[in-house]
C-alpha cells in the first residue's frame, strides 16, 4: 500500500481492538518518539504509528515544497492515512504542530476522529498585539530564527534541540533530538520550520466539535502556558492538564506523566 | 437575450472594468466572487494543479475550505478522462465514483470547469445545495465565462509570476559587489544596482531615467584622474553600437580607488541597450 511507504507506517498493538490511536510527531522528530506512551496502550488499542513527509523514515520523494508550504498538506495526509487503512473510531494524539494538524483534519474531514489529544501544540505562534495574543515569538525572533537555520543548521539545531527540549539533567535528550533534527535535509527542515512557526488557525478553535484534551508542560519554548489557555477557552469540548515537567516534549522526558493524563480522557 | 445570456455578458463586463491598480492576487478573487453572485452557486473556488503531490484549493467559498489540499492525480484523471471539457453534474455522483466527494458534501448540482492554462493548470468548481436544470443556454453561459476564466488566470499566473523573476533578480544583482549600469537604448528606462547608485551618488537603486544616468557617468568620469584617456577611449567605443571594452581602468584619487571598467552592448528581442560594470581593483 503507498501510504504506507511514503509514511513507513508501523501498526501495533490489538489487531481487535474496537478503538484506534494514530500518533502524529511534532517537527524534528519522528514516530518513535511516542514508543514509550504507546506502549502503555498495546493492549485496548489498534495503534497506528506513522512518519510525516520530510521526517524520520518517510519517503522522500514524496516530500514537496508545495504540498507542505502550509499544514494543509499534512491535514490530506492524515485524512489519506485513515482512509487507506479503513480506521474507525480513531483518537488522534498529535504533538507540537500535529496536534493542529489532527485538529483540522477533524474539521475537514467530519467523523475521522472520536477524540483529540494535542501535546504541547499551539495555533499561532506569533505574538499578535492587536489581539492580545501571546504566542511565544515577535516576528524579529522568528526571522532570526531563520536565519540562524540557513546560515548553518547543523550548528541551529545543535542550540535549538537543548532549548526546546529543556532537560538540562538529561543531555542525552536533547542530544537524541539534536540527532534527530539534524537527520532531516536542511532545506526541508527549513521549508517546515516556516509553515509552521507562520500558521495561524485560532478562527479554527471554536468549530471543533469533538472532545479535545489539551497538554502543556511548565517552561516550553514553543508554547507558552498562556497558549494552552487561550486553546481550553475557544475550544468547546476541551480540558486542559498541565503535564509536570518541563520543555516542549513531554512525551519523551516525561511518558508516565502523558499516559496517565491520557488514560483520564480516551 | 436570454438570463443567461445575459449573466455571460455582466461576468465580460464586470471583469473587464476591474481596477488595475489593485493588487493582481484580488483580480481572480473578485471574479470568482463575482461567478458566485451571478449563478447563485453555494459554493465556489479555484483547484490549482501545483505539482504531481499537490492541489490546492484557492479563493474558495465557504472560507474554512481555502488552502486544503487534495490529491491531484485522480482529479486529473476525470478531467483528462473528460478530454479536459467543463462536466456539468446536474446530479452529483454517489461518493464512491466523486474525486470531489469531500468539497461537495451536501450538494445536489455541481460544475467543473477546467483551465489550461501556465505555468499552473487550474480548475473552477461550482456547487448548488438546490438541484440546478443545466439547460443549453445555461452551458453556454459556462462556456462563455470560462473562456473569460481562462483569460483572468493566466493574466494572474503570469503577472505574479512575472513579479517574482523580477523579484529574484533584483535581489541577485543588488548583491553583486560590482557596480552594474544598464541603459537601454529606448532613453525611457534605465537600471543600477545598489553599489552602483552609491558609486554615481544617485538617490536610489533600481529604475532610473538614461539621462540621469547618463549626467551621473559622466560626472564620475569627470572626477577621475584619468579622464582624458577613459574620453578617448569611449570616443572609439562609442563608434559602433556592437563595441565592447574590457580591462578598462578608471583612476580615482580621493579617496584613492581604481575600477577595472566592462562595457558591452546587451540585445535581445525585448532588450536593446548598453551594460557597464565597475570592478573595484583590490
Amino acid at each position: 500500500m503507498a501510504v504506507v511507504r511514503k509514511h513507513n507506517i508501523h501498526i501495533i498493538g490489538n489487531p481487535d481492538a474496537p478503538k484506534t490511536l494514530v500518533f502524529g510527531h511534532g517537527f524534528g522528530i519522528d514516530q518513535t518518539s511516542f514508543s514509550e506512551v504507546a506502549a502503555a496502550f498495546t493492549d485496548d488499542y489498534k495503534i497506528v504509528l506513522f512518519d510525516n513527509v520530510g521526517g524520520g523514515n518517510s519517503d522522500i520523494a514524496s516530500f514537496s515544497f508545495h504540498r507542505y508550504a502550509t499544514t494543509a498538506g499534512y491535514v490530506a495526509d492524515i485524512a489519506d492515512i485513515i482512509h487507506e487503512l479503513g480506521l474507525a473510531h480513531v483518537t488522534f494524539v498529535g504533538h507540537s504542530v500535529s496536534g493542529m494538524i489532527g485538529l483540522l483534519a477533524s474539521l475537514q474531514y467530519p467523523g475521522i476522529f472520536e477524540k483529540l489529544v494535542m501535546i504541547g501544540s499551539s495555533p499561532r505562534y506569533l505574538d499578535d498585539e492587536a489581539q492580545d495574543y501571546v504566542g511565544g515569538f515577535n516576528q524579529q525572533s522568528l526571522d532570526d530564527l531563520y536565519a540562524a537555520m540557513e546560515a548553518n543548521y547543523q550548528a541551529w539545531a545543535s542550540g535549538f534541540s537543548a532549548l526546546a527540549m529543556n532537560q538540562p539533567h538529561r543531555p542525552e535528550l536533547a542530544a537524541g533530538f539534536a540527532a534527530s533534527l539534524t537527520a532531516i535535509r536542511a532545506d526541508i527542515a527549513i521549508a517546515v520550520a516556516r509553515s509552521i512557526f507562520q500558521l495561524d488557525h485560532r478562527d479554527a478553535l471554536p468549530h471543533v466539535k469533538i472532545p479535545v484534551l489539551i497538554l502543556q508542560t511548565a517552561d516550553d519554548i514553543a508554547v507558552p502556558g498562556a497558549v494552552s489557555e487561550y486553546m481550553e477557552a475557544r475550544i468547546p469540548m476541551s480540558k486542559r492538564i498541565k503535564v509536570y515537567t518541563t520543555g516542549h516534549f513531554p512525551h519523551i522526558s516525561a511518558p508516565q506523566e502523558v499516559i496517565s493524563a491520557m488514560k483520564t480522557f480516551v | 437575450m436570454t438570463s443567461w445570456d445575459s449573466k455571460a455578458l455582466s461576468f465580460i463586463n464586470q471583469t473587464s472594468r476591474w481596477d488595475k491598480d489593485k493588487h493582481i492576487g484580488s483580480f481572480l478573487t473578485f471574479s470568482i466572487n463575482l461567478l458566485k453572485s451571478l449563478l447563485h452557486a453555494d459554493i465556489t473556488l479555484q483547484i490549482e494543479f501545483q505539482d504531481e503531490f499537490t492541489a490546492r484549493v484557492k479563493n474558495a467559498y465557504p472560507e474554512y475550505l481555502e488552502d486544503m489540499v487534495l490529491d491531484p492525480e485522480p482529479i486529473k484523471k476525470m478531467l483528462y478522462g473528460n478530454a479536459f471539457k467543463t462536466i456539468y453534474w446536474p446530479t452529483i455522483p454517489p461518493p464512491n465514483q466523486n474525486v470531489l466527494k469531500d468539497l461537495l458534501q451536501a450538494f445536489s448540482s455541481s460544475v467543473i470547469i477546467p483551465l489550461h492554462t501556465e505555468p499552473a493548470n487550474s480548475m473552477i468548481l461550482l456547487g448548488w445545495s438546490e438541484p440546478l436544470e443545466m439547460s443549453a443556454s445555461f452551458q453556454e453561459c459556462i462556456e462563455t465565462m470560462r473562456m473569460r476564466l481562462k483569460e483572468i488566470i493566466t493574466h494572474s499566473q503570469q503577472h505574479t509570476h512575472f513579479q517574482r523573476v523580477a523579484a529574484r533578480f533584483s535581489a541577485i544583482m543588488h548583491a553583486m559587489p560590482h557596480a552594474i549600469i544598464f541603459i537601454n537604448n529606448d532613453g525611457f528606462s534605465g537600471w543600477v544596482n545598489q553599489t552602483a547608485a552609491r558609486l554615481l551618488e544617485l538617490s536610489g537603486a533600481g529604475e532610473q531615467l538614461p539621462a540621469i544616468l547618463s549626467d551621473a557617468m559622466m560626472q564620475l568620469r569627470n572626477k577621475a584622474t584619468n579622464a582624458d584617456e577613459i574620453y578617448k577611449e569611449a570616443m572609439q567605443l562609442f563608434t559602433s553600437p556592437s563595441n565592447v571594452i574590457t580591462n578598462w581602468e578608471w583612476k580615482f584619487a580621493y579617496p584613492e580607488k581604481s575600477y577595472n571598467v566592462i562595457c558591452m552592448p546587451v540585445s535581445s528581442q525585448q532588450v536593446s541597450g548598453r551594460l557597464w560594470i565597475f570592478e573595484e581593483k583590490g
